[in-house]
């Protein structure tokens, strides 16, 4: 079965089988290439494209259906084949015809000067918009769709929806196909679809290289298992695993997306557009009578050889090198070795930093994918993100591997287009590394803190019990990758959760304890800031509790008399396990801050709880300095407190051990320290009551509670 | 020495005359130049006349005009210009004079019997 087309040539529409069509194009792009030096070659092709028209619409009037390989076969022949031609009008075409590269040119075809935008009729995957912009701007349709595929699978379909627009309101014509270097599946030499070998031919290097490069992460990877250096780390071993994993995995999904987009340089004319050769007769005669595929084996073979000669000579100039070295004087030789440790030092350090950076982004971008909703507060910072992530880090680490693949295997100095585009890349990847740091940085331009005062109950109580009674934070989630520590947030698509509360004690400037929220956040400006901060959910809990320790004695007339030892009764301050952030108004440094006054001679006892369910580190953020709030400086208050020891506010405003001990907690000490949790439950000798009611304690004397107890 | 040289070489300095002698008998478009030469038994690769016909029209020997045509686009029909006239004259008396001498040359010479 053969597919029919329909074109328009010179004015004529007509149906033609795709084959014939594509002999058709070749024929033309020989006379084309054989009538280089005519001065009026347009001229002369147009009227033989016009010719050619003509007979085909009249063997179309004759009742044939549409125009077959033999039609144009029997046209071809009575219009002379250029070697015909060149015998016929002995222009000494092989010899003057000097080599013109393709890409030089100019647009030939009439039809399309003016440069208007069509879609392409003749050059189409789908709707030929690739191909159309590709003839409108003047390079290979590949680039376009190479294009196209990334940018719509980055783009959210955006590109998608302009490409289908595109296809309905641009014109579709029949436009010529693009001369120059064609991107192009390479048939003859493959492994498995001809890609490494295209992109070979049209950056004229050998296959092998491209396909090193495309298998570099995975041979990196086996390589790093096979040393097995990272053997007691199982961090970096998942760090090498993930990155050059998924770094093979992104070229294996290059490679299917060209061996998709690329076309196979079937005849020998595409072949030759794939290396950019110049098309004239001669060559191609040579091309088809010598046998493509003999050449190629030829060649390698060569090319084996030869790579094979580089290498001993290497090793040749090498061991030369080193002998000639002893002949140099001292200074000039160490001098000579300074600047080029120095120079592998400075650009080998770069590459590696920016490697190293790339990686932990790599890793730690899959780490706080589910993150990543509370990163960016608009889609212009996520692209940014991106930006950044592919052109700064992505593009000089490929580019580094470049270099070193073609230093490795010894090939000459790279195109300097290549070194340009990478450059340039890179320079992109500058720009908008700074718009992104600059768009993160102003959306943590200021800081804006509400303050609250819980209530405290009502109490003669002169202690303060601080504990922690929810279950400690844990992450609820089903990411299998957290295997470290799940403990002190959590996450949810709408709520993130933190551990991290920074207790302040200070002296109460009355008799009452004093309990104050701190709820603070970033935001580019105060109002965003000031709403994030209100957004921030945290809850704590004060109750009473009152209880006394006693022991009961009967007397001798057998009244029951309760001695009261301790007044035992306290406040107790239940924190939250964790602040909540929800996921609208992103992680802008959302902070939680604690601060208790205790008055002068009062108590206040840390539980165990505090210390073990909330972390107190704290994320510190640089703020603008002319911004109006006033500045908090915590660094120095983490939570240092013993568990469970009664600490009596001193008159100096510091707290003080009842004991005279050390009133810091030493690390070593912290993990020592046996947990006694003094929750009212596991107290058995005090007694219980309902909270938030005052009750009264009486020293001696008969009351209510005394029968209670009796 | 191949014969095809030999042969495309003599070909190509009458072609031109060949043409040029067409056209001066009335306007014509080059598929009409291609029939005639055929139907007298001159066989061309109609790719060799396309150049031609743009050389003479750029040594302004030929003009053209586009008439239109019944089944198509309009065609180029070209005419000789007065330039071409003289032209043609020049070859037309070189022609007489070298078919002549080549018939001459070529022909058995009469023997003396």
């Amino acid at each position: 079965m053969k597919k029919i087309i329909t074109i328009n040539l010179s004015g004529r529409v007509l149906q033609i089988e795709e084959s014939a069509y594509e002999q058709l194009q070749q024929y033309i792009a020989s006379l084309r290439a054989y009538f280089a030096k005519e001065e009026s070659r347009e001229e002369i092709i147009n009227d033989i494209e016009g010719r050619v028209a003509e007979q085909f619409h009249s063997l179309i009037q004759q009742g044939a259906p549409c125009i077959t390989e033999q039609h144009l076969s029997g046209i071809i022949a009575a219009m002379g084949k250029p070697e015909e031609l060149a015998d016929a009008e002995m222009t000494e075409s092989i010899n003057t015809q000097e080599e013109r590269p393709l890409n030089n040119q100019t647009n030939p075809n009439t039809k399309t000067t003016k440069r208007e935008f069509f879609r392409d009729a003749n050059n189409k995957v789908l709707g030929g918009v690739a191909s159309g912009i590709a003839n409108f701007i003047g390079i290979d349709p590949a680039i376009i769709r190479i294009l196209l595929v990334l940018l719509s699978f980055s783009s959210f379909g955006l590109v998608s929806l302009g490409y289908i627009l595109l296809w309905i309101f641009v014109p579709a014509k029949e436009l010529d196909g693009y001369k120059g270097r064609r991107f192009y599946r390479n048939p003859d030499d493959r492994v498995f679809a001809g890609v490494a070998s295209g992109i070979a031919a049209y950056y004229n290097v050998t296959a092998r290289n491209i396909r090193l490069l495309f298998l570099a992460p995975l041979l990196l990877q086996i390589m790093f298992s096979v040393l097995d250096i990272f053997d007691d780390s199982a961090l970096a071993e998942l760090l090498f695993n993930v990155s050059f994993g998924s770094l093979f995995g992104f070229l294996v999904i290059l490679y299917i997306i060209l061996w998709v987009i690329l076309p196979t340089a079937e005849t020998s004319y595409q072949k030759m557009e794939m290396r950019g050769e110049t098309i004239n007769l001669e060559r191609i005669r040579q091309y088809v009578s010598e046998g493509g595929v003999n050449k190629k084996m030829e060649e390698w073979g060569k090319d084996v050889e030869l790579t094979a000669k580089q290498l001993s000579a290497r090793v040749e100039e090498l061991a030369k090198e080193a002998k000639q070295k002893s002949s140099i004087s001292k200074p000039l030789r160490i001098i000579g070795l300074f600047f080029k440790v120095l120079f592998v030092f400075f650009f080998g350090g770069i590459a590696i930093v920016l490697l190293i950076a790339l990686l932990a982004l790599l890793f730690g971008g899959i780490v706080s994918w589910p993150l990543q909703q509370y990163i960016w507060s608009s889609m212009q910072q996520q692209i940014l993100a991106w930006a950044t992530f592919a052109l700064f880090l992505l593009v000089p680490v490929i580019g580094f591997i470049i270099w070193l693949i073609r230093r490795l295997i010894n090939t000459k100095a790279g195109h300097t287009y290549l070194s340009w585009t990478f450059g340039g890349l890179w320079a992109l990847g500058w720009v908008a590394l700074a718009w992104f740091a600059s768009s993160i940085s102003k959306d943590f331009g200021y800081q804006e803190k509400k303050i609250e005062n819980i209530a405290m109950p009502a109490t003669f109580a002169n202690k303060m019990v601080v504990t922690v009674t929810e279950p400690e934070l844990e992450y609820s989630g089903s990411f299998s990758w957290i295997d470290g520590d799940p403990s002190g947030w959590d996450l949810t698509p709408d709520t993130l959760k933190l551990s991290n509360i920074l207790i302040k004690v200070e002296p109460s400037r009355d008799s009452t304890y004093q309990l104050q929220l701190i709820r603070m956040a970033n935001g580019k400006d105060e109002q965003e800031a000031g709403k994030r901060a209100e957004l921030i959910n945290y809850h704590i809990t004060t109750n009473a509790v009152g209880g006394q320790q006693s022991f009961v004695e009967k007397n001798k007339i057998g009244d029951t008399i309760t001695y009261l030892i301790k007044n035992l009764s306290y406040t107790l301050v239940d924190l939250g396990n964790g602040y909540s952030i929800p996921a609208s108004s992103k992680y802008r440094g959302q902070q939680v801050r604690i601060i208790i006054r205790v008055p002068v001679g009062a108590t206040i006892n840390f539980d165990e709880s505090v210390r073990s369910k909330l972390s107190s580190f704290e994320v510190k953020i640089r703020q603008h300095t002319d911004s109006k709030y006033d500045r908090f400086d915590w660094t120095e208050h983490h939570f240092r407190y013993r568990s469970n020891i009664d600490y009596i506010m001193g008159a100096d405003g510091e707290l003080k051990v009842a004991d005279g001990s050390d009133p810091e907690a030493e690390s070593m000490n912290m993990e020592l320290e046996p947990p006694s949790p003094p929750t009212p439950d596991t107290q058995k000798k005090v007694m219980l009551l309902p909270p938030s009611k005052i009750y009264p304690v009486r020293v001696l004397g008969p009351s209510p509670l005394r029968l209670l107890l009796g | 020495m191949n014969i095809d040289n030999t042969q495309s070489q003599m070909r190509k300095g009458i072609l031109e005359f060949c043409i040029l002698s067409v056209i001066k008998r009335g306007e014509s478009y080059p598929g009409d130049i291609v029939d005639e030469m055929r139907a007298s038994g001159f066989q061309i690769l109609e790719g060799t006349l396309y150049p031609l016909l743009t050389r003479l029209k750029n040594a302004e020997m030929l003009s053209y005009r586009w008439v239109e045509s019944p089944t198509g686009p309009p065609r180029k029909y070209f005419s000789l210009t007065e330039k071409g006239q003289l032209f043609y004259k020049d070859l037309d008396r070189t022609w007489e004079a070298l078919s002549f001498a080549v018939n001459k040359i070529i022909s058995p010479k009469p023997t003396n019997l």
